[in-house]
């Protein structure tokens, strides 16, 4: 049984939380750049896993599992959850068998360490922030250097391998490869 | 890193030493990055190590660059020209930002009173320094604690991970604007030989007095050759024997005392009465009311030429002794802009002493008797009082039953405070113009009414 003073009291409140909505605080003002939410940033993190699904285009079974992953990442982005991502887009990767030199594997090699390097930009940051687009810049610059680097000479292994050419000295010319072009670049723009 | 808390109030003890510990990009991507290369030379799978080559090598880019100190963080108050921090209602500060090597951003959270927070991450600048501007409107006066910062460096990959940091709350000191009169009542008897007022006493500078015979004590120039020229042709030829001089009436000035009661302060809704945290910042409260009408009274007495002092109920200290120019109009503002309720207000033993034959103006909310009680003091002893209230246009439409009951009888007994004021001759008028309310005018016009009113002393 309410009591008219806790009817009162409740219509009051109810009063006091529909002015707020109606007349909500005002925001502090920051002179930053040029800037975006933070919630965009993850629906982009969510849109790179969902090319990733669809490029593996497995069954329902791992669908649901990698959804679960890239939700994971989209609540809680960071390195952990990117990486973890990775590691279980690669187990069902393993599980399905792609041609080395197609469509999807290009767009897995792209979009899939792009998941945790986006992550890792917007660790720990809340969602009602706004990052600046040029805090992406040392980050993206950094992410499109490796690319170019390891992802032709992924294919290129793969290419080697396909012809039958055994793994092991894939896997030394691939290494040796990576390792120089590394050190030319890497020591270069560390200048 | 998670993006820090305000800063907490009242924590005085110094903030501890921060330094840079391993974040969760140093091992996740070495594990991961190895493991699934590993496993695609083992599964034959070379397309597998293409998704852990990119950690390794970005990890092997951000460690031999990750900070090794911490950088330089600093708010300060975004000073206008003439050393005050508001312009057209407008408060701001300055974020500093020195970023150390190996620092890619700046994770940062400034608060303030009645607003949202702000959060935001700042890139890296180009060159040594960077400096954000924060600001929030409001339309308050006086020195509070305004912006608040809490910051935490990223470093590239989140390799290293460091404390966030909350700076102590920024104080900013708002003048209160100060609006122009026309016309303001004078005290009944001014004072010195100087000034913009005419005066009953003889002196320089005034209105013409006589022209009498030369005496001892008149200036040779106050001479009027004519008149003496005209009397000695009446009494014939001969010599000059008499001089006549024109004297004067001398000026003078008035001698104000403002009286600022600074015990309590008060918004619109009712509501908010006990609680001054809920109140909004693009809403005035009584005190501000106070402040802005003490300032445009000093300005107008001042820029008149006479002599302004101030006395603030709500500190025991020494009131600012009566001057001109403006320096005093400075001097005043200040002191009214520093004007707050300290704690629980104290009664005064006795009433001040203000200087005789001053015009006293009281600017309260007269929610309790000390300032009727002051006010009836002063006038008992000679001086012309005005009160001014200050209250703003209330907003009761939130009060519950009860606390209806409670308004109604503290309006009653305000109202009858003022009527007291009234019947022992204290001229009472509304700073805050309410056209609903019978017979009330406009702050101007009611100064000039009381401008050209006779008072009896």
């Amino acid at each position: 049984m309410i009591s008219p003073a806790m009817f009162e009291e409740r219509v009051r409140r109810v009063r006091r939380q529909l002015e707020e909505l109606s007349r909500p605080l005002p925001r502090v003002q920051l002179a930053h750049g040029a800037s975006v939410p933070v919630w965009s940033v993850r629906l982009l993190l969510i849109i790179m896993g969902v090319v990733t699904i669809v490029a593996l285009s497995p069954s329902a079974p791992p669908i649901v599992i990698l959804s679960i992953f890239l939700l994971w990442v989209a609540i809680r982005p960071g390195v952990v959850t990117g990486c973890l991502y990775c590691v279980v887009l690669a187990v069902i990767w393993l599980a399905l068998a792609t041609p080395v030199i197609s469509l999807p594997t290009v767009l897995l090699l792209g979009f899939g360490p792009a998941v945790p390097a986006l992550a890792a930009v917007i660790d720990q940051v809340p969602v009602r922030a706004r990052i600046e687009c040029r805090a992406f810049a040392p980050s993206l610059f950094r992410f499109m250097i490796i690319m170019v680097i390891s992802q032709p000479v992924v294919l290129l292994a793969g290419s080697l391998q396909s012809l039958k050419l055994g793994l092991l000295p894939v896997a030394v010319v691939g290494a040796v490869i990576v390792a120089i072009a590394t050190w030319l670049l890497l020591h270069r723009l560390s200048k | 890193m998670s993006l820090p808390e305000p800063y907490p109030p009242g924590l005085r003890t110094p903030p501890p030493v921060r330094r840079w510990t391993k974040g969760t990009g140093a091992l996740a991507p070495a594990l991961v990055g190895l493991g699934l290369i590993l496993a695609g030379i083992l599964f034959g799978r070379v397309e597998i190590t293409g998704l852990g080559l990119p950690l390794l090598l970005g990890l092997a880019w951000v460690w031999p660059r990750r900070p090794s100190s911490i950088g330089r963080v600093e708010m300060s108050a975004d000073l206008t020209g003439d050393g005050h921090t508001s312009t057209d209602g407008r408060l701001r500060a300055l974020v500093q930002w020195e970023p150390a090597d190996g620092v890619e951003h700046l994770c940062v959270v400034v608060s303030a009173p009645g607003h949202r927070p702000a959060e935001a991450v700042l890139a890296r600048p180009k060159d040594g320094l960077r400096s954000v501007e924060v600001s929030i409107r409001s339309v308050r006066t006086g020195r509070r604690e305004i912006f608040a910062l809490s910051h935490a460096e990223g470093a590239a990959g989140q390799v290293l991970a460091v404390q966030p940091a909350a700076a102590r709350p920024l104080e900013l000191t708002v003048l209160p604007t100060a609006r122009a009169l026309r016309e303001l009542p004078l005290p009944p008897r001014l004072q010195g030989l100087t000034g913009p007022h005419d005066s009953s006493r003889p002196g320089d500078g005034g209105d013409l007095r006589d022209v009498n015979l030369f005496a001892a004590g008149d200036r040779r120039r106050r001479i009027d050759w004519r008149v003496t020229a005209r009397q000695a042709g009446r009494s014939g030829p001969g010599p000059i024997t008499d001089l006549y001089v024109r004297r004067t009436f001398s000026t003078a000035d008035a001698t104000v005392m403002l009286v600022l009661d600074s015990r309590d302060e008060v918004g619109a809704d009712v509501t908010t009465w006990g609680d001054l945290s809920r109140l909004r910042e693009d809403e005035q409260t009584s005190l501000n009311h106070a402040r802005e009408a003490a300032a445009t009274v000093a300005r107008c007495y001042l820029e008149a030429g006479d002599r302004v002092g101030l006395e603030d109920l709500g500190r025991l200290r020494r009131p600012i002794a009566p001057a001109g120019g403006r320096r005093q109009l400075q001097r005043l503002r200040e002191r009214i802009a520093l004007s707050a309720p300290e704690g629980e207000p104290r009664r005064r033993r006795r009433v001040p002493r203000l200087p005789s034959g001053s015009l006293i103006v009281i600017f309260s909310t007269f929610l309790d008797d000390e300032a009727v009680q002051l006010a009836q003091g002063w006038r008992s002893t000679g001086h012309r009082v005005i009160a001014v209230d200050v209250l703003p246009r209330l907003e009761v439409a939130q009060l519950d039953s009860r606390q209806q009951i409670a308004f109604r009888i503290v309006t009653m007994e305000r109202a009858d405070r003022l009527a007291e004021l009234r019947r022992s001759d204290v001229d009472v008028v509304c700073w805050i113009h309410d056209p609903a309310e019978p017979g009330s005018l406009p702050i101007a016009a009611a100064l000039t009414t009381l401008a050209r009113r006779r008072v009896r002393r």
